[in-house]
């Protein structure tokens, strides 16, 4: 009912207009994952994924597993919705499933007491329900799809293919940890399972712990050391798991320590592979190099047969893979090579902040009966994007040196290309954030691959970080085929190939002669696209380094700031953010300070041990 | 390795889905609770940093034992068969808590008077250029000569009840006299243990916060006496003689926030809410009788667990002369906030660690440095204020000069067996330079306001500041930049000025410990400072404030910390508190609620243009609430109303330009008075006591999900729209 406002004269006073808006006429979906590892949120607006970001990078806590709050809100910013818009959330695992198998850890005889109260702790916890309903205030519907369907359906449903076998592999979630399954439209079937404690993603990880890298977070580490060994213990390493009939295989436990310690492996496997596993950051021998070659031979040998194994039951062309072990990208491309499928879609994030998508995505499907979106996912430019007035507002109320082209783009590529020519090492941020563990041009660091000194420069001095590990190149989409074995389209950096290029791409080519490519189209990323171009203009080649734009244990920037302060602390040359243009002459002394500050913050409990997985 | 067998899956999950079940879950709590299913383990519970205060103290039978070479961060080393103690690189991290002192050599021939404390003790916002230990070498060298007596200063920063680790370490430095001047931050840690936390269940499902109060002051008493007990009986026996400090805390002139009173039995929460806005307009209006009557009535509503009551009280005997009386309700008020971790409340000595102190120390040889009996002494009955401190327990330099002088009494008596008054001595004490006190003042009014002391102390010690020094005119001025900004403070031009003066307390308690807000508040009270002295820096302030923060250029999040903290509600403001200074789980709520009838907002536009609010909001209890009006007004006019319920409603609201004011604006939410839950309230709280969640103890009157302000010229449809009816109430 209108009123009219009027004070004790009788005289009008201002009055505001109220408009309630009525609920936004979308579909509007979130999809969580949280208190693990990798914790993320998604929104799904009628099907389509309009964001998706991970935590870590707003609370800059590397894998931060804590419930993706200020992820949250970002999504309902960039969806343009509020609170009472949001028809379901989504959460990506199963709690009871996953209670129950952390009380069958629980059952284990003789169980250390420190072990069995950690267990017991699990059920006073708060449970994913009561945290979103206390953590978002929120009381609409929620959705629980179990671990693996979320990854089943973060990959399908991203994929464009219209039906296709998935198979989703990782440590573990709920119960199971290996599953096989078929989609078709909005239906994902699965028909088998491996649960735990039986998993693929253990085998690799007790392996990277006792090579001294971190579990759940130095796989890859693993994956880059293998073409520098011999698989000379290959044969020890079958023994640590029984491949068996059908879908099976069977982890052999005497090697296996995390169902009741703090490690992932016995005292059993440093007998049967002769040496004590290698303190972390020590001296990397060929002992270690072999036995990453040999762990990842065997990883790609079963998770070959387990491929042709459900191929046999789903005889699809096309294969969906997501779960943290479907970031073997080594072992992909074996599987695609070697294998009876024609085609191989991998999510971008196949790791659990992915999960937040298949929950979201698997919602949709039971609300609306249909598939989200059918289009293949074209990019994952789904985060938060900085602006360049943000950026002016920070370098214009500083002391900073910087280069301005705002409305010169042209100018601004030309200038980043004469430093790449000259060798420097370029921070890179512009636009949208990309989703998922890969830096695909919108916060990169990029720099000439043609200098074979820049790999060792990179490493050294920016990333700080082992030296035998690869760089992947960024390559134009309409060249790729000229420098790499490549005929299709790999914007997501999820498949190795051969380099066959004319040009020494040392500082991109892996010792066994292999790269991972990421391909650059216009569509996708126009500056990026463009960057190359030009690159390729002056110099011949079409070809980037890329890679992620963080330091050592940090989670990769997000911000204008992060990207500054980033900069500041690393010996990156210069930083080209959004329109603007720092050189390391150009910082001020107090940026230090600050950079300094950011990284010794307190914790925020999301923090995630790399000893074990936190299984618990 | 062993598994368990295959077939135990199902029962397993069984198990879960039953565990996971409404009831399940609360029995599992409870049995967990009291222990009878194993207690909970401490690395679920251990969720405090080691820097943060109110560690209870291990008992010395359980204490680990000490390292025998350390005494705090100095580690022990040998130099031609001689001990001395250097820093620990092991704890760089911690260096900069502790005074700074490099190396502590081999006792001499000098008389070593070992000075063990908390941030009072190492003269916060004046160390490193002034502090406690040198205002006492001071006064001693002139009374034993500067080759007879020395000290080691062996004050931290939040230094809890690890005093008693540190005091009986410090023995390793064979000290003739030991002083502890500590127990602002003895306070234990709440909800509590997991052994007392089905207690605090009892408690307060039986006397609701009150007897959360008596479980925390029971638990604070039990600590100290640990404390005394452990310290002194070793110094007994080792002959040391030992001077414990009772700490002050500012009476006079510190207040904590008003806040509601915590959940009530039966319609009680309504009547308090009644008796304190009638407390407070009697006040106001010089009816001294009917606003004790009033508070008085607060206070047997709630048993003394809010400060309000107290306050009004205090008041009401300061305007009536009675001094006595006005001491001890800001005694009640600063002991009222013992039981409620829900927020933070400034460090301070309780009254129960006050008098446990006194009571313990008597049964040893220790001696006593009672500071609310000195500065009686000292003021004339007056109460202790800005006089003496710079906060709620930091000392001005004559409240340094003062506590020293009586510290060196005693050692005098001690160690020179000589009486010397304080009074004679406080001549002696070492003062600090005029830019240094400068400088303290003005941190000092930075510190207030971000403390939510009201203008008048910050203004005082602003003010005072530039009284000191014409050096901080230019360092304010640089503040108000740098705080404007919404550039990262270190990454400003202006700090780079600041940090160029080369003052170390500017560069360590300003640039290292500020948080950029929006600093109504504060800034206000710089700028009048500053033009008292014929300095015009509005402008600046205006203009940058325009520049960075006017809703016209860009639309703002007024739930943000810089723009939340500008409406002076410290509960409100936890959940989006920086990192840094964080006090709420990770997992708590992540969205605004409102604990008090009001809500206050800020944010910077222009006369006459009007602005786009868009609010998402509801009431709480969304299983009990009901329908309710919320009135909206816009710098202290109401602009009209709004009918909300329980769920989340979002809201476009068009803001008349003629409401608008350059500068700052505000905006006030004016909530329905809820549905109070009474004990019910009380039940969150218990259940989530099993993980240690910090405690939700107040009823909650609204909730904010997204507030942001935006320009509204394009949605406004008809200008001027006030001849117009444009407002609704219900409106959909």
């Amino acid at each position: 009912m209108p009123i009219r406002k009027s004070n004790s004269n009788g005289n009008s006073q201002p009055v505001a207009k109220f408009e309630r808006l009525a609920k936004k006429p979308q579909l509007n979906i979130i999809g969580i994952s949280a208190g693990y590892h990798d914790s993320a949120c998604c929104l799904l607006q009628d099907g389509v994924l309009v964001a998706a970001v991970q935590e870590e990078r707003f609370t800059r806590v590397k894998n931060d597993k804590s419930f993706p709050r200020s992820a949250f809100r970002y999504c309902l910013a960039e969806g343009g919705i509020s609170i009472s818009d949001v028809d379901c959330i989504a959460y990506y695992e199963d709690p009871c499933l996953k209670l129950g198998r952390q009380l069958w850890m629980g059952m284990i005889p003789d169980l250390p007491n420190e072990r069995r109260q950690g267990i017991l702790d699990r059920l006073v916890k708060s449970q994913p329900e009561q945290i979103i309903r206390r953590l978002f205030g929120y009381n609409g519907p929620i959705e629980f799809v179990d671990h693996h369907l979320s990854h089943a359906a973060s990959s399908f449903f991203c994929s464009g293919f219209e039906e296709a076998a998935i198979l989703t592999v990782d440590g573990v979630g709920d119960w199971p940890t290996t599953s096989y399954g078929w989609g078709k439209g909005s239906h994902i079937e699965r028909f088998e399972q491996v649960d735990f404690p039986d998993s693929l993603g253990f085998f690799y990880s007790a392996i990277t712990g006792y090579l001294g890298f971190e579990v759940n977070e130095g796989e890859y580490k693993v994956m880059g050391l293998a073409p520098y060994g011999e698989p000379i213990y290959a044969d020890q390493i079958r023994n640590l798991i029984d491949v068996t009939s059908d879908g099976q295989y069977r982890l052999n436990m005497k090697y296996f320590a995390f169902l009741s310690e703090d490690s992932m492996y016995t005292q059993e496997l440093s007998e049967l592979l002769g040496e004590p596993p290698r303190e972390p950051e020590s001296e990397l021998r060929q002992f270690h190099m072999d036995v990453a070659r040999s762990v990842q031979l065997v990883l790609e040998e079963i998770m070959l047969e387990k491929t042709r194994y459900l191929h046999s039951k789903v005889p699809s062309e096309n294969l969906c893979m997501a779960g943290g072990v479907a970031l073997n990208v080594v072992a992909n491309g074996r599987c695609l090579r070697e294998g009876p499928f024609k085609r191989l879609f991998v999510q971008p994030a196949a790791g659990d902040a992915g999960g937040s998508v298949g929950a979201a995505a698997m919602a949709h499907a039971r609300i609306t009966g249909e598939a989200p979106a059918r289009k293949k996912l074209e990019h994952v430019y789904l985060g938060p994007a900085n602006t360049t007035e943000e950026a002016y507002n920070i370098l214009k109320a500083s002391t900073a040196k910087f280069h301005d082209f705002r409305g010169k783009e042209e100018e601004l590529i030309r200038y980043t290309v004469d430093r790449l020519v000259e060798g420097k090492v370029i921070g890179w941020s512009h636009g949208r954030m990309e989703f998922g563990p890969r830096s695909l041009g919108g916060r990169s660091i990029l720099a000439d691959p043609r200098r074979p000194e820049m790999r060792d420069r990179i490493n050294a001095l920016v990333k700080m970080r082992e030296a035998f590990r690869p760089f992947a190149p960024a390559v134009l989409e309409s060249k790729a085929h000229e420098h790499f074995d490549l005929d299709h389209p790999s914007p997501f950096m999820l498949e190795t190939c051969q380099v066959i290029s004319p040009i020494d791409l040392s500082a991109i080519t892996h010792i066994d002669g292999s790269a991972r490519v990421q391909t650059v189209a216009h569509e996708a990323n126009p500056r990026f696209a463009a960057l190359l171009e030009e690159f390729d203009r002056r110099t011949g080649c079409p070809i980037l380094l890329n890679t992620s734009f963080n330091m050592r244990g940090e989670p990769i920037v997000n911000t204008t700031v992060d990207a500054i302060l980033c900069f500041v602390r690393s010996q990156i040359d210069v930083l080209v953010v959004e329109d603007f243009i720092i050189e390391r002459a150009g910082i001020p002394p107090l940026w230090d300070l600050q950079a300094q500050t950011r990284v010794t913050e307190k914790p925020t409990g999301g923090e995630v041990g790399h000893l074990v997985y936190t299984l618990l | 390795m062993q598994q368990p067998p295959e077939s135990l899956k199902s029962f397993a999950n069984r198990l879960a889905k039953a565990a996971i079940s409404d009831d399940g879950n609360q029995t599992i709590r409870l049995l967990r609770l009291t222990n009878l299913m194993g207690s909970p383990s401490d690395a679920a519970h251990s969720s405090t940093s080691p820097d943060d205060v109110g560690h209870q103290p291990k008992s010395s039978a359980n204490a680990a034992p000490l390292p025998a070479n350390r005494v705090g961060i100095w580690e022990r080393k040998e130099e031609n068969g001689q001990p001395y103690f250097v820093r620990s690189k092991d704890m760089l991290k911690e260096w900069n808590y502790w005074a700074n002192i490099g190396r502590i050599d081999a006792k001499g021939k000098k008389k070593r008077v070992v000075f063990i404390g908390e941030s009072v003790a190492r003269g916060y916002l004046y160390d490193p250029q002034f502090n406690c230990a040198m205002a006492l070498e001071k006064i001693l060298h002139t009374q034993m000569g500067i080759d007879e007596v020395e000290i080691v200063d062996l004050a931290r920063t939040n230094l809890g009840f690890e005093v008693r680790e540190l005091a009986i370490a410090a023995l390793q430095l064979e000290p003739d006299f030991v002083v502890i001047f500590s127990g602002n931050n003895w306070r234990c840690d709440f909800p509590p243990g997991a052994l007392e936390t089905a207690n605090l269940d009892a408690a307060v499902r039986e006397k609701g916060a009150a007897g959360a109060k008596q479980i925390a002051e029971c638990l604070l008493i039990d600590s100290v006496k640990r404390v005394v007990k452990d310290v002194a009986s070793l110094y007994d026996s080792k002959e040391v003689p030992l001077l414990w400090i009772i700490p002050e805390f500012n009476l006079g002139d510190w207040r904590d926030p008003f806040t509601n009173a915590p959940h009530l039995p039966g319609d009680a929460n309504r009547e308090w809410l009644s008796c304190c806005q009638g407390a407070q307009e009697a006040l106001e209006t010089g009816d001294l009788i009917k606003a004790a009557e009033l508070a008085t009535r607060m206070v047997e509503l709630d048993h003394g667990v809010s400060v309000a009551e107290f306050y009004i009280l205090a008041e009401c005997s300061r305007k009536s002369g009675d001094i006595d009386a006005t001491r001890r309700y800001l005694e009640l008020a600063r002991d009222s906030v013992i039981w409620d971790s829900s927020k933070s409340a400034a460090p301070r000595t309780y009254s129960v660690a006050q008098q446990t102190l006194r009571e313990e120390i008597a049964k040893h040889k220790s001696q006593i440095l009672d500071m609310p009996k000195l500065f009686k002494a000292y003021l004339q009955g007056v109460l202790p204020d800005r006089r003496l401190f710079l906060d709620y327990c930091h000392m001005t330099t004559e409240g340094i000069q003062v506590t020293m002088a009586a510290v060196a009494s005693h050692i005098l008596q001690s160690l020179k067996h000589v009486d010397v008054s304080w009074t004679e001595l406080v001549k002696q004490a070492a003062a600090p330079s005029n830019e240094v006190e400068a400088e303290a003042a003005f941190l000092a009014a930075v510190h207030s306001a971000h403390w939510w002391q009201a203008y008048d102390v910050i203004h005082y010690f602003c003010a005072r500041a530039i009284q000191f020094s014409r050096h901080i005119v230019d360092v304010m001025t640089n503040y108000i930049d740098l705080q404007t900004r919404q550039t990262p403070m270190l990454m400003c031009r202006s700090a780079e000025l600041i940090s160029g003066s080369g003052s170390p307390l500017l560069q360590h308690y300003l640039l290292r410990y500020n948080n950029q807000q929006l600093d109504k508040v504060l800034l206000d009270a710089i700028v009048n400072s500053l033009g008292e002295v014929g300095i015009n820096a509005r402008h600046q302030l205006d203009q940058i404030r325009l520049e960075e923060h006017s809703v016209l250029s860009r639309e703002t999040n007024l739930l943000e910390y810089y723009y939340c903290s500008a409406g002076y509600q410290p509960q409100e403001v936890n959940w989006v508190l920086p990192k840094r200074d964080a006090i709420l789980p990770p997992d708590a709520n992540h969205y605004y609620k409102a604990y008090w009838r009001e809500s206050n907002f800020a944010f910077v536009a222009e006369a006459g243009c009007p602005i786009c609010l868009q609010l998402s909001c509801r009431l709480p209890n969304p299983a009990t609430a009901s329908k309710g009006t919320i009135v909206l007004q816009v710098n202290g006019i109401s602009v009209g109303e709004l009918a909300i319920g329980p769920e989340w409603e979002a809201w476009n609201i068009t803001i008349p330009g003629n409401t608008m004011q350059n500068d700052l604006n505000e905006i006030k939410i004016q909530w329905p008075i809820p549905d109070f839950p009474g004990p019910r309230g009380f039940d969150l709280t218990l259940a989530g006591l099993s993980e240690r969640n910090k405690a939700e103890l107040y009823p909650v009157f609204g909730e904010i999900h997204t507030l942001t302000a935006s320009d509204g010229r394009e949605a406004q449809l008809v200008a001027p729209a006030l001849e117009l009816e444009l407002s609704a109430v219900g409106a959909s």
